[in-house]
């Protein structure tokens, strides 16, 4: 990946994670610039943002919905929770997390599930063929690979840790004008 | 970490000596520059702080008599290491646990509004259990869903504060593994689905 920020893909979904990665060290413009030089738009599932914008916000705008405003950040229609490719690759990315944590698995609530949800949603769809999931959730992703490869999805679905993407746009950005 | 400070050493001596550190941000911030500087004189110790040298010394001495850092050399300029303190910690009605980590969090919440908000909405008994949260959430153990839930915060805060003390736990715990097992981990669930 020299100068390919991005992995080759049709879809981008993102987990909360990476974009506080770049709010909270005030990098949001650095997300913006990589995402128009490199004609990626990042798709938010639901849950991630409800998340990105809780009450009681600090802020008058939440950094999220002028991403919305301004294009390179779209919101995904509903997890397709009927579907039944949907729905297991929830499941395996719930025990996944449960496992990991060593938390009892129905303590680990569905929606925690919804990026690999929203994942398996664009692919069952036929939205995209090949889905770049970013998160620093390694678990998590373990899940969806899973899930998806039994369903025949493999090489479909990329990870792409949210920290080293921060970090490759970052390097490339933060010391230009 | 060579010294290591417990409960067991001096129990009522060592526990004010760690309530000094807590309570005065100075001291944190003087430790938490040791930590990092590994056996510094009081000048390199002085020159990352806003306190004067005259201050930091007596600070450092402070620290050093009281057994949280201690004096490395036999002779002028005299050399300081941070010794781990690791112990549990009863204040008011809540028990936490005291780690470098958690001391290096508290003097960097002096400068860092994330973690001094933090701080200020759920005390240092908070702060220390997100340490334990956040340790979890470097072996990729844990996640912010988890931690919002269970210490009933927004996710963003969770999130927030996870990645903020992340860097803390690499800087302080050079050997929390980092890198999670994903054989291990694909056997764990194996054995928890055939349950």
């Amino acid at each position: 990946m020299s100068d390919q920020l991005f992995p080759d893909a049709d879809a981008h979904v993102i987990d909360t994670d990476l974009f506080i990665a770049f709010e909270r060290n005030g990098a949001v413009n650095l997300l913006e610039r990589s995402t128009s030089e490199h004609n990626v738009t990042l798709l938010v599932p639901q849950r991630v943002y409800d998340e990105l914008r809780p009450e009681n916000l600090p802020y008058d705008t939440p950094p999220v919905d002028s991403a919305i405003e301004a294009g390179w950040v779209r919101v995904l229609d509903e997890v397709d929770y009927a579907n039944p490719v949907v729905s297991s690759t929830m499941d395996m990315v719930r025990r996944y997390i449960s496992a990991a944590d060593e938390r009892a698995e129905h303590t680990i609530e569905q929606a925690d599930a919804e990026v690999g949800g929203a994942t398996a949603t664009l692919l069952e769809r036929e939205a995209a063929e090949s889905v770049a999931v970013y998160t620093n959730d390694v678990a998590a992703f373990r899940g969806i690979e899973r899930a998806l490869t039994e369903q025949g999805y493999e090489q479909q679905v990329q990870f792409v840790k949210s920290f080293d993407l921060f970090d490759d746009v970052c390097d490339r950005y933060r010391f230009q004008g | 970490m060579p010294g290591t400070l417990s409960s067991r050493s001096h129990p009522l001596e060592t526990m004010l000596a760690v309530s000094d550190v807590i309570r005065n941000r100075r001291y944190a911030a003087v430790y938490a520059r040791i930590l990092e500087l590994g056996t510094p004189t009081v000048e390199e110790v002085a020159a990352g702080l806003d306190s004067s040298t005259t201050t930091v010394y007596e600070d450092v001495n402070h620290l050093s008599e009281v057994g949280i850092v201690e004096r490395v050399t036999e002779t002028q300029p005299h050399r300081y290491r941070a010794r781990s303190v690791e112990m549990t910690v009863q204040e008011a009605e809540e028990t936490y646990q005291v780690s470098p980590t958690l001391l290096v969090a508290l003097a960097r919440a002096e400068s860092n509004d994330d973690l001094g908000l933090y701080l200020d909405r759920n005390g240092t008994a908070g702060l220390a259990t997100a340490v334990e949260y956040a340790r979890d959430y470097v072996r990729g153990r844990t996640n912010a869903r988890v931690m919002a839930r269970e210490e009933d915060i927004p996710v963003l805060e969770a999130e927030t504060v996870l990645q903020v003390l992340r860097e803390i736990v690499l800087e302080v715990e050079p050997n929390v593994e980092d890198e999670l097992d994903l054989e291990e981990l694909d056997a764990a669930v194996e054995e928890s689905s055939s349950e």
